[in-house]
């Protein structure tokens, strides 16, 4: 009687002493661990549209631009050439499918740069045409003109007889 | 060393302790939830998403397998040309008696002219569907990969680690390891052209109208019209992900 009186006194004390303070204790760490080492773990901005970086959207949108929003921007410096098209096969075109990337080439106006002077890279023209014009399986001749390059002129290029800019009327071209 | 402890005691101890334990780790997520970082220029994302959802709309008969589109895309997005991974490619199906045969030589970059016809014969161009329900994003480990609010599936480069589970999840094979930064790459619809008020890099230069871009939002938009309008259909409907391209006259046998 009197050992469980003693027991009974040294209830709370006692309690602080035993397995599970301990357990307790160590579960409490662990949980803070995890909290610290989660917080360092965890990017900025992860998690405040969704499951991922919020600030990757930023870094997404600020990816470097090589071809321009389209024909509009070549209008303000090459009317003629848009003249030029005007009615033709190739007017619905957008310049930059055949020229290549211009971003670039618009971005160096007025810049003290040699940029402007570079005229927009274009390929060789067989090359090029062929890739529309040639004739090939899947490619339909009710959609689009097509030849066999070298049956239809030996395979040279095809701008010594054909202007891009105005198909029809050039030299040998199909007259209309 | 046998103290017996009441067990009220013990309980309301335990308790106490795991909810001290508790509170810590929860009140930094709450904080972390909260976290409110600057927003990007003027409008918040919310603002810019709203009313917006892409769509796109590929025309198989309009297609005449120029590849110029797989060339933008690869000077647009970066992507090394001499290597064999494509945002965008263009495959040629050629139907003869003997069965269908597929090809995508240079991924549709420059089809070899005079090659042998069929019966029936198309090009079929691919790209990200976009999917409303992305496996790709389910799938990722590390949550490198998301949907925007505007309905464009984007990659997070610097979180990426590279482990290729969303190439293996992604059932149109639209996913690749990008040869020189070697995390996961994939088409973005041109993300960044589309924030700027742009098209994609295909859609501005196809020559032929066989790929469209707009908001399927906007009922008055080009694309929604062109599906309102037509019979289109989306790719492996069977996998329940719901991809927002749409193809007008696409033969049966592409999937």
């Amino acid at each position: 009687m009197a050992d469980r009186m003693a027991d009974k006194k040294e209830g709370v004390t006692g309690f602080f002493q035993k397995a599970t303070v301990r357990v307790g204790s160590l579960l409490a760490v662990v949980l803070i661990l995890f909290a610290v080492g989660r917080a360092f773990a965890v990017p900025d901005s992860f998690g405040e549209y969704g499951r991922y970086r919020g600030n990757n959207l930023q870094e997404n949108a600020d990816k470097e631009v090589s071809f321009t929003k389209g024909n509009e921007v070549c209008r303000d410096c090459h009317n003629t050439v848009f003249q030029a098209l005007t009615g033709e096969y190739h007017n619905s075109l957008n310049c930059e499918s055949c020229h290549g990337p211009a971003a670039a080439h618009v971005a160096a106006i007025g810049a003290e740069t040699d940029e402007t002077a570079k005229p927009v890279e274009i390929e060789e023209t067989v090359e090029l045409c062929s890739a529309c014009h040639a004739e090939t399986a899947g490619r339909s001749k009710e959609v689009i003109a097509t030849v066999q390059p070298v049956k239809h002129s030996g395979g040279i290029d095809c701008i010594r007889c054909h202007n891009p800019h105005q198909p029809r009327t050039g030299l040998g071209g199909m007259r209309q | 060393m046998n103290k017996k402890v009441p067990r009220r005691q013990f309980i309301t101890g335990a308790c106490k302790l795991l909810a001290a334990g508790l509170a810590a780790p929860l009140g930094s997520l709450v904080v972390q939830g909260n976290r409110s970082l600057a927003a990007s220029g003027e409008k918040s994302w919310p603002e810019i998403w709203d009313g917006k959802q892409w769509g796109f709309v590929v025309d198989t008969h309009k297609c005449i397998g120029c590849g110029r589109c797989v060339k933008a895309c690869k000077q647009e997005n970066k992507v090394p040309m001499d290597d064999e991974v494509y945002r965008t490619w263009v495959e040629r199906y050629v139907e003869t008696s003997d069965g269908v045969s597929i090809d995508s030589p240079n991924g549709g970059l420059n089809f070899p002219p005079l090659e042998e016809g069929g019966e029936k014969q198309f090009f079929a161009p691919k790209l990200c569907n976009q999917c409303e329900k992305p496996p790709c994003v389910q799938v990722c480990p590390v949550g490198a990969t998301y949907r925007t609010g505007d309905g464009v599936i984007l990659v997070d480069e610097k979180r990426c680690v590279g482990c290729r589970y969303c190439i293996q999840a992604c059932p149109y094979g639209a996913r690749f390891l990008h040869p020189e930064t070697h995390v996961a790459d994939k088409c973005t619809w041109c993300y960044h052209r589309v924030l700027r008020g742009m098209k994609p890099a295909c859609v501005t230069v196809c020559p032929a109208g066989a790929r469209k871009f707009g908001n399927l939002g906007d009922h008055n938009s080009e694309v929604a019209e062109i599906i309102e309008t037509n019979r289109v259909r989306g790719l492996k409907p069977e996998k329940g992900t719901k991809p927002r391209v749409f193809y007008v006259g696409l033969d049966e046998v592409v999937m």
